[in-house]
């Protein structure tokens, strides 16, 4: 049976709602595919359709945040008038806007999905990837229309904001107060610092003082390195019995 | 901006407990040279150490910011409280809460009123057209094309408050007015409360809005439906506040006349309301047409017993022809003198405050009290004032007077910048 595209869509969005009812209510161990495709209303086989497993429905669910987020940040009257601090502020508190009705869930999944560090990381990658467009394109602007200076290894700021985003949302997990407006306020403060120190240019001066460094007291060790790293190598093989001690055998 | 405001009470404490222990540290100092002194270096002593203790709890305070610097502003306009030395390095102080942005503006907003502002409103100006105690305002226009004022409070302002009290408790502990000052620190703590709780202040709006009927003053409608304990919506009143208004150059008359609404305005809210606008701010009222003023913030409403606001009636009269005997009978009653006092003691005070409301008494003495031609009066007034701080051993603080006299003395300070022309007398307190 041929379905359609707006279909498929459709059931795709049941099975992330009925994903994190389920998860919300057993845990992210307890929650079976069968009973999410049954809450979803689909065949216990035509889910795996849609999603080889469990953990790939919980990265879908933060994939398609972000998407609402953009969604919601263009519906906001002026955005594009706002200052990059302002802009940040908008998306995170989106973000959390979001997560909100889900809380339980995200409290659940959020540690698995971003500590995972071996296999599953080809499912955070196209998260990562989505947010880092979203953070690049607020960030060209900026540097375009001379808001803040053009910076040095813009994408280790970018890595620097995922970081943030999943601090933020720890710190929002643990939060106590009253419509959690310790968020609200660190995310204030927090971002009012950020953006101080890059409209100062404060990333491209420590970059500027790594390199005098660098250049001037690195390189003139590394003839002195090389050798050690010889003598490493040289015990490294003694060790493993022979054969090509340099290279990763798994790759 | 450029500096974190220390936020959490562990930190604020740290910052707090470094001004108490470098002011206890100067305080051992005086202590343990004071018997070598002679009297009179005593005296000069006393004063380098106020002065000292005075910089000291400003670095402190400016440490803070936020609430600490507010209560510092309003504690230094109390002049019968800190002797002048602390005055002076606390009147550079200033209250500025952090901006919202628009980011934050949106949150709260929703927080508040559970939708974004574009969803309340037919239209809202993301950006703040005036600054407001704690918080700032925007002008909105709803969906039946009514225009507001709405009032944004910024978050977490109130566990901030009572963490600062606490932390200036501590910090002002080491000072020796300690004991007069506490009532004034729970007074104003009380009145800060009151006046982050938004909802308080729609009530209080609304009280003036309904009982405040005169020709020449304007209190803005209350909007119930768009205001909660942190969000605050009232009709925009249009018009110049104070200071915009004589930066135009309005001739003699037009002050003289608005002065004069001013003046009328207190003794109408205090004798026949028994409730005052306590914060007679420049920016608090608004000039509609030379000719009318609109009130805003009711944040600080000050209410009064009626006992108190009948023998406060008296004291005009009485400084100006009653005998000794009246006048300590008042002041009793008053609870400014004790009731047993040593002899000497009561002539000293009988003196300072005879000479005191011979002072205030020549605002009274004449139909109209002219402030051009009477420019040293506010001056003459602030030595008074310290003469009576000397007596502080001696007395209570009645908490009534402090925002009495703050809005008082707000007003005279305003007139004085006017340069006008105000007749004082009135049928409660002298006519």
């Amino acid at each position: 049976m041929k379905i359609s595209e707006d279909q498929k869509r459709e059931n795709r969005k049941k099975i992330l709602r009925s994903a994190v009812g389920a998860i919300t209510e057993k845990g992210m161990k307890g929650a079976t595919m069968r009973e999410i495709a049954r809450k979803a209303g689909l065949g216990d086989a035509t889910i795996y359709n849609y999603f080889p497993t469990k953990e790939a429905i919980v990265y879908a669910y933060y994939e398609a945040q972000l998407d609402v987020s953009v969604e919601r940040l263009r519906s906001i009257a002026g955005f594009n008038e706002f200052s990059l601090q302002e802009q940040l502020q908008a998306f995170f508190e989106t973000q959390l806007d979001l997560f909100l009705p889900d809380r339980e869930f995200v409290d659940v999944s959020f540690r698995a999905i971003t500590f995972s560090l071996t296999h599953d990381y080809q499912y955070l990658k196209p998260i990562r990837k989505r947010f880092f467009r979203i953070i690049s394109d607020l960030f060209e602007a900026a540097i375009e229309v001379s808001e803040i200076p053009d910076q040095v290894f813009l994408e280790l700021t970018y890595h620097f904001f995922w970081d943030y985003y999943v601090g933020l949302i720890f710190y929002w997990l643990r939060d106590r107060s009253n419509q959690f407006q310790d968020t609200t306020i660190l995310l204030d403060k927090s971002l009012d610092l950020a953006v101080a120190l890059m409209k100062a240019g404060v990333v491209n001066k420590v970059l500027d003082m790594a390199s005098f460094l660098f250049r001037h007291h690195i390189i003139d060790r590394l003839d002195m390195i090389k050798d050690r790293v010889e003598i490493v190598h040289k015990v490294k093989r003694q060790f493993m019995g022979g054969g090509d001690g340099g290279r990763d055998s798994q790759g | 901006m450029a500096e974190e405001i220390p936020r959490g009470k562990w930190q604020r404490g740290l910052t707090g407990s470094k001004t108490a222990a470098r002011m206890s540290r100067k305080a051992l100092k005086y202590l343990a040279r004071k018997p070598f002194l002679t009297e009179e270096k005593r005296q000069e002593e006393r004063k380098a150490l106020n002065r000292e203790n005075a910089v000291l709890l400003f670095e402190g305070l400016s440490l803070l910011r936020g609430t600490a610097l507010k209560m510092a502003q309003l504690l230094s306009m109390e002049l019968d409280i800190f002797p002048p030395e602390i005055t002076k390095e606390l009147q550079k102080s200033y209250h500025r809460v952090p901006p919202i942005n628009r980011a934050l503006v949106r949150k709260t907003m929703q927080n508040a009123l559970g939708k974004p502002p574009e969803l309340i409103f037919e239209a809202f100006e993301p950006t703040a057209f005036a600054a407001a105690s704690l918080g700032q305002v925007h002008r909105a226009t709803t969906r039946d094309g009514d225009r507001l004022a709405v009032k944004i409070q910024y978050p977490g302002i109130r566990e901030t408050i009572q963490n600062d009290v606490q932390l200036m408790r501590s910090v002002l502990r080491p000072l020796p007015e300690y004991r007069m000052i506490v009532p004034a620190i729970e007074e104003i703590e009380t009145r800060l409360l009151e006046e982050t709780d938004y909802r308080r202040e729609l009530e209080n709006m609304a009280f003036f809005k309904e009982r405040l009927r005169m020709d020449r003053i304007i209190v803005p409608a209350p909007y119930g439906d768009y205001s909660t304990d942190t969000v605050l919506s009232a009709e925009h009143v249009s018009g110049l506040t104070l200071n915009e208004w004589l930066n135009t150059g309005p001739d003699r008359r037009k002050r003289d006349r608005l002065a004069q609404t001013l003046h009328d305005l207190f003794i109408f809210g205090l004798y026949r309301l028994h409730r005052i606008h306590a914060d007679p701010n420049p920016g608090n009222f608004i000039v509609n047409g030379d000719k009318k003023i609109g009130l805003v913030d009711f944040g600080c409403v000050k209410r009064f017993d009626p006992e108190f606001v009948a023998l406060y009636g008296e004291l005009p009269q009485t400084a100006l022809q009653g005998g000794r005997s009246d006048y300590m009978r008042l002041l009793k009653a008053l609870n400014i003198a004790g009731p047993a006092m040593a002899p000497e003691v009561e002539d000293h005070m009988f003196k300072v405050f005879h000479e005191t409301g011979q002072w205030l008494g020549k605002l009274y003495q004449e139909e109209y009290f002219d402030f051009k031609t009477n420019p040293d009066f506010i001056a003459a007034g602030k030595k008074m004032m310290a003469r009576t701080f000397e007596l502080r051993k001696h007395m209570d603080i009645n908490t009534n007077f402090i925002f009495l006299h703050r809005t008082r003395y707000g007003l005279l300070r305003l007139f004085e910048q006017m340069g006008a022309r105000v007749s004082f007398r009135n049928p409660y307190e002298y006519s």
